[in-house]
């Protein structure tokens, strides 16, 4: 258990999303002008990027050690990560509701946006590149406000009203989509490359 | 690694196609709509603003270069110099980079077109300046983190410094000016600020010894110890020096000229912009201030583009590239109307009734809009202000506005004399 917590850089990554959190909180009433793809700049209310920036530490923390070794560990490595990324996400949830009821909803958005967040990275780190997935959470969010025509009314996805269901229901999809992907046996057409037998591509990170 | 190699597997070439769309959107949207035109100034400004996303993606494709590097320990091993290898690696960056920012200048040239002189080369060696600053902050993200933290560490930070410190309440709003980008949009009257330019340049010349030091000195604990002194100098020393900015980082121009021989009595001093509209503009300037100065106003007779130059001239802040019709009365209703009111007054000590009314007086005389047209837009005790104020004769007009127009810079409630049927011109006392 020590092990994997120094492993995962848990301490700092715990620590990285409370700071995010306070500080997105402190922010709740801020908004960012954000270019789009198809019209004016729109308003980004800043606890979603703080949020989506603020799982950097959980990212780095599950890409840390995926080597080998992992791999042949007799504790199952794979259900810590997800219980986790479980707990994180949770963790967000209880917040934002709570904020939604104290009158924030915001913070509701900003909970979808982490939890949709870890749900990208976890899907990206398998089916694309581990190298890039770090970008995903950030990315995703990016993504989503430069096809918001605001014209249209509330966003899509993650932009959308913090109690929007159907938002909240493909960000949990995602989320769930990604633990999926970390707890079953790795498939050898998305293995990432550490996992690979024989292919000693994190041996340069353990230098 | 062959040429095709390294732009199949760069960073940039991926980024660069949403990279352009991004930056030509963001100028149709911003810039070529809402811009002044017809200045040079101007136009290398607003395309200066286009560096938060080019920043962003050269930050991120450094960020990667650094870490293949870092992570193949290619430097360790290559006989060739360090920057001659980071240089190769860092060639489709700074390809995407500079497309990207000649693509911006050159969307908003067209502002500019036919206008005298060109664009401006100080905006634009300092936006080229701060380019590599940040390309370089991507270098020393890469090669001092761990490949996998470093891009979310690189994303998170240029997103912080290019679109959070602008736009956060949190963040004092000269700070902005450090990222070389946010220069605001000077009007013909102004040019940026040299000590923004200054201070965007030594943050730039900061980020880059730092990135300098990663890559040659390839041992994290000094790069850091580099980073740890000079950043903070950089940064503590560019701010003393926007500091005082706020807001506006903009001066007052200066070099106009003016006509040697009067016009209908009036010394005329115009920027080389509004040369190709000077048969328009000039009988408009001409018979408006004849028009204040009829009902009694007190105008100069020197009348300038120009703020504050030649001294004792009435300023007329012109636009370029506008109807003579629209722009000169306007330039003469924003100059008669005080330079700038209390940011905050408490209830009920505020001459907001005085403003309107004033406000539409001068609306009215100079003949930008009829009395009829306007009335709608008034409120009903300002519309009936202004019916009865134009009833008077024009130097009873002319002298209820010096006696109001004082008032408007105060945190004061509206005078007695704001009335005009209260209000008992000098010759009838």
């Amino acid at each position: 258990m020590r092990w994997w917590c120094r492993a995962r850089w848990l301490p700092a990554a715990v620590a990285l999303v409370v700071v995010a959190w306070v500080a997105a909180l402190l922010s709740a009433e801020q908004v960012v002008p954000f270019p789009t793809l198809v019209g004016p700049r729109v308003p980004v209310p800043l606890p979603y990027l703080i949020c989506a920036m603020g799982v950097a530490g959980i990212v780095y923390g599950l890409d840390r050690s995926r080597s080998a070794l992992e791999s042949t560990a007799v504790r199952s490595i794979a259900l810590r990560d997800a219980a986790l990324v479980g707990a994180v996400a949770l963790a967000c949830t209880a917040v934002g509701v709570a904020g939604a009821a104290l009158g924030t909803p915001v913070v509701a958005g900003a909970a979808r946006v982490m939890v949709a967040a870890l749900g990208a990275y976890l899907v990206v780190r398998v089916v694309a590149r581990p190298d890039l997935a770090a970008l995903a959470p950030l990315g995703l969010l990016t993504c989503t406000v430069v096809v918001w025509d605001p014209s249209t009314g509330p966003g899509p996805w993650l932009m959308a009203a913090p109690d929007d269901v159907g938002a909240w229901g493909l960000s949990v999809a995602l989320f769930l989509a990604g633990s999926f992907l970390l707890v079953r046996p790795p498939l050898r057409w998305v293995t990432p490359p550490g996992l690979r037998a024989g292919d000693g591509a994190d041996e340069t990170h353990h230098r | 690694m062959r040429t095709r190699k390294r732009w199949l597997t760069s960073l940039a070439t991926w980024l660069a196609p949403p990279l352009l769309v991004m930056v030509a959107v963001l100028n149709l949207e911003d810039g070529l709509t809402f811009a002044t035109r017809g200045y040079w100034e101007t136009a290398s400004a607003k395309a200066s603003e286009a560096i938060a996303y080019i920043g962003i993606m050269v930050a991120l494709s450094a960020t990667w270069e650094a870490s293949r590097l870092r992570s193949s320990g290619m430097l360790a091993a290559t006989a060739r110099h360090p920057f001659r290898v980071v240089a190769a690696a860092l060639v489709p960056t700074v390809v995407v980079g500079l497309a990207a920012t000649a693509l911006s200048h050159g969307m908003l040239a067209a502002l500019a077109v036919g206008a005298p002189g060109g664009p401006s080369w100080r905006i634009l060696a300092v936006n080229l300046l701060a380019l590599l600053g940040i390309l370089a902050w991507g270098l020393f993200l890469g090669f001092v983190l761990p490949p996998k933290l470093s891009l979310a560490v690189c994303l998170a930070s240029t997103y912080f410094w290019y679109l959070i410190i602008p736009a956060h309440w949190a963040f004092p709003l000269w700070l902005r000016y450090l990222s070389g980008g946010t220069l605001g949009a000077p009007s013909v009257w102004e040019v940026s600020d040299p000590r923004a330019l200054l201070a965007a340049t030594l943050t730039a010349l900061g980020l880059f010894s730092v990135g300098a030091v990663a890559v040659l000195a390839r041992d994290r604990r000094r790069t850091l110890v580099v980073a740890a002194l000079v950043l903070p100098l950089t940064l503590a020393g560019a701010s003393m020096i926007v500091r005082p900015l706020d807001a506006f980082p903009m001066v007052d121009r200066e070099g106009i000229t003016c006509d040697d021989e009067p016009v209908d009595g009036l010394t005329l001093c115009l920027w080389p912009e509004f040369e190709r509209d000077r048969a328009e503009i000039v009988p408009v300037i001409v018979d408006t201030h004849r028009t204040f100065t009829e009902f009694g106003l007190d105008l100069p007779t020197t009348v300038s583009a120009g703020r504050g130059t030649p001294e004792d001239a009435l300023w007329l802040p012109l636009q370029p590239r506008t109807k003579a019709e629209e722009t000169v009365p306007q330039a003469f209703v924003t100059t008669l109307m005080p330079a700038a009111l209390p940011e905050s007054c408490p209830p009920r000590r505020s001459p907001d009734l005085t403003l309107d009314t004033v406000h539409a007086w001068l609306l009215v005389t100079s003949g930008l809009v009829d009395v009829h047209e306007l009335r709608p837009t008034l409120n009903t005790e300002t519309a009936a202000h202004l019916d009865r104020l134009v009833e008077l004769p024009p130097s009873a007009q002319g002298e209820w506005y010096q006696a109001n127009r004082p008032v408007l810079g105060t945190c004061s409630a509206d005078p007695a004399t704001l009335d005009p049927a209260g209000f008992t011109p000098t010759e009838q006392r």
